[in-house]
């Protein structure tokens, strides 16, 4: 006995639930219809195809995630405006690998850093980038992108020099309101596929960034912000969607 | 109750481990989910978690069950782009350890044809081909694609629902182009890739052909992966989106990736860069703006084996009903 079934998500990113609508067959009773002859003989040509494969194995369980320390200060609640914010990240090049807590010499990979700011306390939020100063010494490969759709971020490459990668730039608040800001890293576009000498082939890289190292840096704000992406998304799993990112919140008050 | 994946629209295959339990690469992925009583079923539920080893039971399924959505979300997206759907009775490999996949359509081209292909291509590689030929023979290699070979294979080794998905629109997005421009395009394709050992660059042999195949199944991948996951996705800065308009070529000069959503979008151009190479980022030269994914999808048939046929045979195409100038696409282009 058959019936078609669909599969929705139950979350969008961590968990699949499937329901009878339809798509696909569930059978009603374990049914054991396998064919024996051809997986036999399937697998005895993966022996014959695979048997003078070279037996070196390289495991690693999940991506590479390599932690990025960061520090915004002063660390406040609350500034003012006209205050200064200041963001730093230096650390040298050889990078502790969150999942395997090994550590792997980096030298001069790409790593692309980014900050977006979101001004959250309307529904929806809005781009926050706007209602602040920012000051970039010119040694630092970081400037404003907009994008098609009128978003903005800072974007950049970390300055690789005598074996420490370096980023640092200034925020100077203009307007009073609920912010939160995203001090983050990736690897694209290309540092996709770099790689490291004792990288296992196949496995994705991604970055984190820890800033201040992994306080809190006022996550309970966001359950202040009207916007149910801030203030409940992105709490369902704070440590993917918010401390990953290098997540920061704060008033700016008058 | 058994949830087995598997539709008219395609059948799932993936292995847990190695060697281990090697008759799950033949068989359709299956979870005997548990007794259920009682005389009627509906919105029968069960969760497919996100795995936390890699290679388990859970990944399997979730893999599966993750990319057998998006099969079906494509078939949806299709019909309302305009697009050629994806032809039934897929056969689709799920690895467990990748993050790359192909699209070899082996049930929709003869195996001896697909195997030509293959070893057509790896005559450009002489190592591997005699490597190849050492170990296993013509023969053995004929008959694991009659028997195994997929018709397409996707790397499940992510851990994000929307990098999955990415992934699987782009590989799927070959499927329907596949049905637009049939077997003998295809073949090529094969030969083209295997020779060039992936998307190669812009020496390869039959270039041309690999940048209007892999840069539309990109633009799809990426584009769908937006339009599903506009705000909760995993890219922490930005979106599927933004992230495509930071993408200039794959290589330089090679798979413009980022063109085809330039033939679209209006608004402001931000720079992008090559995936590969050591070019730093710039702006290209986009003044063109509405074109539809419709537009675009109608102008790749079997013809056209280079960029620069795509341009010559859009403009002649769909030109008139934009409100762009020949000059403006062709500074596009050439920007790639």
């Amino acid at each position: 006995m058959t019936y078609s079934i669909a599969i929705d998500d139950f979350h969008p990113l961590d968990s699949i639930k499937w329901r009878l609508l339809s798509y696909d067959t569930v059978s009603i009773k374990n049914t054991y219809s396998m064919k024996y002859g051809m997986p036999i003989l399937f697998g005895a040509l993966c022996i014959i195809l695979f048997s003078a494969c070279p037996g070196g194995k390289c495991e690693h369980d999940g991506f590479y995630e390599f932690n990025l320390p960061a520090t915004l200060s002063p660390a406040l609640n609350t500034f003012r405006i006209r205050d200064t914010i200041s963001i730093s990240s230096v650390f040298p090049d050889d990078v502790r690998e969150v999942n395997s807590g090994n550590t792997y010499h980096l030298e001069d990979f790409k790593f692309y850093p980014g900050t977006s700011i979101m001004k959250i306390d309307s529904n929806p939020a809005v781009d926050g980038l706007q209602f602040f100063e920012t000051l970039i010494p010119e040694t630092q490969d970081y400037y404003l992108q907009t994008y098609s759709n009128g978003d903005q971020f800072l974007i950049g490459e970390y300055q690789y020099k005598n074996n420490l990668y370096t980023l640092s730039f200034s925020l100077i608040p203009k307007t009073p309101g609920l912010y939160y800001i995203i001090q983050a890293t990736t690897l694209y576009p290309s540092g996709k596929w770099q790689t490291f000498p004792e990288k296992c082939p196949h496995i994705a890289m991604e970055a984190r960034v820890t800033l201040n190292e992994g306080n809190d840096n006022n996550i309970h704000y966001l359950s202040l912000s009207p916007d149910t992406y801030y203030n409940d998304w992105i709490l369902q799993k704070p440590d993917v969607r918010f401390h990953k990112g290098g997540g920061y919140c704060f008033i700016v008050a008058e | 109750m058994s949830v087995k994946v598997e539709s008219e629209r395609g059948r799932f295959r993936g292995a847990v481990q190695n060697f281990a339990n090697v008759w799950e690469w033949a068989i359709t992925i299956k979870d005997n989910a548990g007794a259920i009583a009682g005389s009627v079923f509906n919105n029968i539920a069960i969760n497919y978690h996100i795995w936390t080893a890699q290679g388990s039971q859970a990944h399997r399924f979730w893999g599966a069950a993750t990319a057998n959505n998006a099969l079906h979300e494509f078939h949806d997206f299709a019909v309302a782009d305009g697009i050629a759907s994806p032809p039934l009775h897929l056969s689709i490999w799920l690895s467990r350890t990748r993050i790359i996949g192909f699209a070899l359509m082996k049930n929709f081209l003869s195996a001896s044809a697909a195997t030509d292909a293959i070893l057509n291509g790896l005559l450009g590689s002489a190592f591997l081909a005699s490597l190849l030929d050492l170990i296993t023979g013509g023969f053995v290699q004929s008959t694991w694609l009659n028997i195994a070979a997929p018709d397409v294979m996707i790397g499940t080794g992510f851990q994000q629902s929307d990098q999955l998905k990415q992934l699987a629109y782009h590989e799927i997005a070959h499927t329907s182009h596949f049905v637009q421009v049939g077997s003998l395009y295809w073949l090529d394709v094969i030969e083209a890739e295997v020779g060039a050992n992936g998307w190669g660059n812009e020496n390869s042999d039959d270039a041309g052909r690999i940048a209007v195949c892999e840069s539309w199944a990109e633009h799809i991948g990426m584009t769908y992966a937006h339009r599903r996951y506009p705000v909760f996705n995993s890219i922490l800065l930005g979106t599927w989106e933004t992230r495509l308009e930071e993408t200039t070529n794959d290589s330089p000069n090679h798979v413009p990736i980022g063109l085809h959503h330039d033939l679209i979008d209006s608004g402001s151009e931000p720079e992008s860069e090559d995936i590969r190479g050591d070019a730093p980022p710039s702006t290209v030269n986009d003044q063109v703006s509405g074109f539809t994914i419709n537009q675009m999808f109608s102008a790749l048939t079997s013809e056209i084996t280079t960029p620069d046929e795509y341009r010559i045979r859009l403009i002649n195409l769909h030109l008139g009903s934009t409100s762009n100038t020949t000059q403006q696409v062709n500074d596009l282009f050439n920007s790639y």
